[in-house]
């Protein structure tokens, strides 16, 4: 029988109260007449009041009416209280709509359903949720912690559930976390469920609070320290996922089902060998209940990536690779949800990743290596560096452009100078991906990118300046989403008038044909302007006017399609 | 009506209530955590217990992070060997941890690097993941100061928090009993 929302909540609070409990007594054990340690209580508050415009209307409604503007308010408090080597936490998350309706013959139409199939609360355009709730011990020897918390394994290829909040992503696992350091080893343990936020922070929430999907995930991972220059490391996860037939089930169902997804790996990393710092690790990646995740005949993955780093003289060199094959799987159910559980290098420069390049970053069958080198020309403030990417994709369809296995490469200079009050950080770059010939020697062309970026930094009197932005120009060849060439110009100019004072302008121009938005000084123009305050410590407040493009983000190898902005915003993060 | 009313009333004290201490953080106990630095030594918060210690969190993709750092590395040399210890935890998670080292190495700073490649850290001191974020740590583990991001300027007031916290550091103690001459 699936909770209803009234249980869910009285269960949360049950936990809560129980954290509490565990927590004011948790020193009784310290004995009589030591001192206990305080219990410090510290927080920080977000909150979003975004208004929405939108251009829609109605027949035989004026345009004035602006029917579809809407307000929307989110709200994501973190409050923790700690006291010795305890530590509870809670997030709370929330959203509300206002003026998201209107009357049409008398009668009210809200303009779309906050809440999808299984979500209720007791008013129609909001929302809240203790979204996460944690109890932790940190001792000498031992960390344990019951509740939401993050997790990586090694390079994060089997397992990393971590924050991201640069692309609005902050997916905990739900149970029990362990780390017991005995000697040179340390041994980690989880157990729990997938726990992905449901209260959107940065994009719109209409029609986007969906139910929790319940993914079960454990793993072990084993560490072997100061062997001579070496780290070993092993660890194994499997997970079982929540299908959507599974939707009603508690979160605790997930240990009874079959497991859908079963990885194993070891890693070696070794510093100093030969003035090289080494990383490698291999995992294999078994689907034993595969149809879930897609995976014909259950075939398993694997996935290779290991670096070498060196610094000689004034250089510093780093080479990564990865081969990695029918790895992204494991994501498969989730990132329905927009996050992902597993996610290696890309080893691409993120910046530039677009829904093209995006769909290599997550490619089934791709190999890369990347090289880059850095040079102290002047130690602390000049920095050249080249950086060379070279990848092998071969996997074919899905989000992919390609009909051919394609071979990219991607060189970029750039340069660091960072003087006492001025900076200037910049890059330039050309992306080739050029297709494989198709049988019969039909040539699919080449997609082309030449991007640059640009960060200045400068005095202006007693005030400070600042222009950013990037450019990029692209090329295509012939795909199956064919697109005349375009151009994607994002830039910024801002002024620190000091006091925690500043004032910044964006603007973004493209002619992309198939962008989700539209500009709001013309169809390809978009203008916005910022007031940012910060009156006191711990203390900012951001209000914004005007209208942004829509594009894909990418962060940590994960990337989102991000919609447009037109309106005003106001934001606030308050430490406490 | 009364709804809305309702929902304003409950944005507004989530907003408002915090905000009834304008002395972000201080005096609260700062979480304690080991991580990793980049030459692979455990260090811990509780072995800076007795020192003045600013905490920065900083990730090789942040571009105001880069640009802060020299201004770090001025206060960690001029202030390291009275009482002061700088650290600098990255927030790379394990998919950009490589690049680390590389980039401190590029750019010569000798000040401690820790590593928080599950962002367990990071989440515990800034929630929302801003960067850069700093806390002064006083000798007792209690923070002193809070500041987000980076802008040119901050570094002023910045050194201004260190100096007053080693100041008061250096009153508290004792100071050392001179030798006994001999003859």
């Amino acid at each position: 029988m699936p909770p209803t929302p009234r249980a869910a909540l009285v269960t949360a609070a049950q936990a809560l109260l129980l954290g509490l409990g565990v927590f004011s007594s948790g020193l009784a054990a310290a004995g009589e007449g030591e001192e206990r340690p305080e219990v410090s209580v510290s927080g920080q508050d977000d909150l979003e009041f975004r208004y929405w415009r939108d251009d829609r209307t109605l027949p035989d409604f004026p345009e004035e009416d602006h029917l579809f503007d809407y307000w929307e308010l989110v709200n994501r408090v973190n409050v923790k209280l700690d006291r010795g080597p305890l530590q509870l936490g809670v997030q709370l998350d929330a959203v509300g709509m206002l003026g998201a309706y209107y009357y049409l013959n008398d009668v009210r139409v809200d303009e779309f359903d906050l809440h999808a199939d299984g979500v209720t609360f007791p008013l129609p355009l909001a929302y809240a949720n203790l979204d996460k709730a944690w109890l932790g011990y940190q001792g000498d020897s031992a960390q344990l912690l019951v509740g939401d918390g993050y997790i990586a394994f090694g390079r994060g290829l089997a397992l990393s559930l971590v924050k991201n909040t640069n692309i609005d992503i902050d997916s905990s696992l739900r149970g029990a976390h362990a780390k017991v350091t005995l000697g040179a080893w340390d041994l980690t343990a989880v157990s729990g469920v997938t726990n992905a936020q449901q209260v959107w922070q940065d994009n719109p929430n209409k029609q986007q609070i969906r139910p929790d999907h319940w993914h079960m995930v454990s793993g072990l991972r084993i560490d072997r320290y100061g062997l001579g220059p070496l780290n070993l490391g092993a660890h194994s996860v499997v997970y079982s996922f929540a299908d959507r037939a599974d939707l009603d089930a508690q979160p605790w169902e997930g240990y009874g089902r079959g497991v859908d997804a079963a990885i194993t790996g070891a890693s070696v990393e070794a510093f100093g060998v030969a003035g090289l710092d080494l990383f490698a690790e291999g995992d294999l990646f078994l689907y034993p209940g595969g149809e879930v995740l897609g995976v014909e005949d259950n075939q398993p993955g694997y996935a290779v990536y290991g670096s070498a780093a060196a610094y000689p003289g004034r250089v510093a060199l780093l080479v990564e690779g990865k081969h990695y094959k029918d790895v992204e799987r494991v994501n498969a159910v989730v990132s329905r949800d927009l996050y992902e559980v597993a996610v290696g290098p890309t080893l691409e420069y993120e910046r530039v990743i677009t829904e093209d390049s995006g769909a290599a970053v997550n490619s089934n069958d791709i190999s890369g290596v990347r090289l880059r080198a850095d040079v102290a020309a002047k130690p602390g403030v000049l920095t050249p560096s080249l950086t060379l990417g070279l990848f092998r994709d071969r996997e074919l369809g899905g989000l992919h452009f390609n009909r051919a296995p394609e071979t990219i490469v991607h060189p970029i200079a750039g340069v660091d100078w960072i003087a006492d009050s001025v900076h200037v950080l910049a890059n330039a770059g050309f992306r080739v991906d050029k297709r494989d010939d198709l049988p019969g020697g039909v040539s699919l062309g080449a997609d082309r990118m030449a991007h640059v970026d640009l960060s200045l930094g400068f005095p202006i009197g007693s005030a400070h300046g600042e222009i950013g932005g990037d450019l990029r120009y692209f090329m295509w060849g012939d795909n199956l989403n064919q697109q005349t060439d375009f151009t994607l110009l994002t830039a910024n100019a801002a002024v620190h008038l000091g006091h925690g004072v500043s004032i910044v302008g964006y603007t973004d121009w493209t002619d992309d044909p198939l962008i989700d938005s539209v500009g709001n000084i013309n169809e390809n123009l978009y203008a916005a302007g910022e007031l940012q305050l910060q009156p006191a410590d711990g203390m900012t407040f951001k209000l914004f006017y005007g209208a942004y493009r829509a594009g894909i983000r990418c962060a940590g190898g994960q990337c989102r399609m991000l919609p447009g902005f037109d309106g005003a915003r106001l934001s606030a993060t308050i430490n406490f | 009506m009364r709804r809305w009313l309702a929902l304003i009333l409950v944005f507004t004290f989530a907003l408002v209530a915090p905000g009834t201490n304008p002395r972000a953080g201080e005096g609260q106990a700062a979480p304690e955590f080991t991580l990793r630095d980049i030459d692979n030594k455990p260090v811990s918060l509780k072995d800076m217990t007795g020192k003045v210690t600013l905490i920065s969190f900083w990730a090789t993709w942040c571009a105001p992070c880069q640009v802060e750092m020299p201004h770090l590395q001025k206060l960690y040399d001029t202030y390291k060997d009275k009482g002061f210890m700088l650290l600098m935890i990255s927030a790379d998670d394990a998919r950009s941890v490589s690049r680390v080292k590389p980039l401190i190495k590029s750019k010569g700073y000798s000040f401690p690097v820790l590593l928080d490649t599950d962002t367990k850290v990071v989440s515990q001191y800034n929630p929302n993941k801003t960067l850069p974020y700093s806390e002064l740590i006083g000798p007792d583990l209690k923070v002193l100061w809070q500041h987000q991001g980076y802008t040119a300027g901050d570094e002023v007031e910045t050194e201004r928090r260190v100096k007053a916290a080693l100041d008061a550091l250096a009153a508290a103690t004792p100071p050392a009993v001179a030798p006994t001459a001999t003859p």
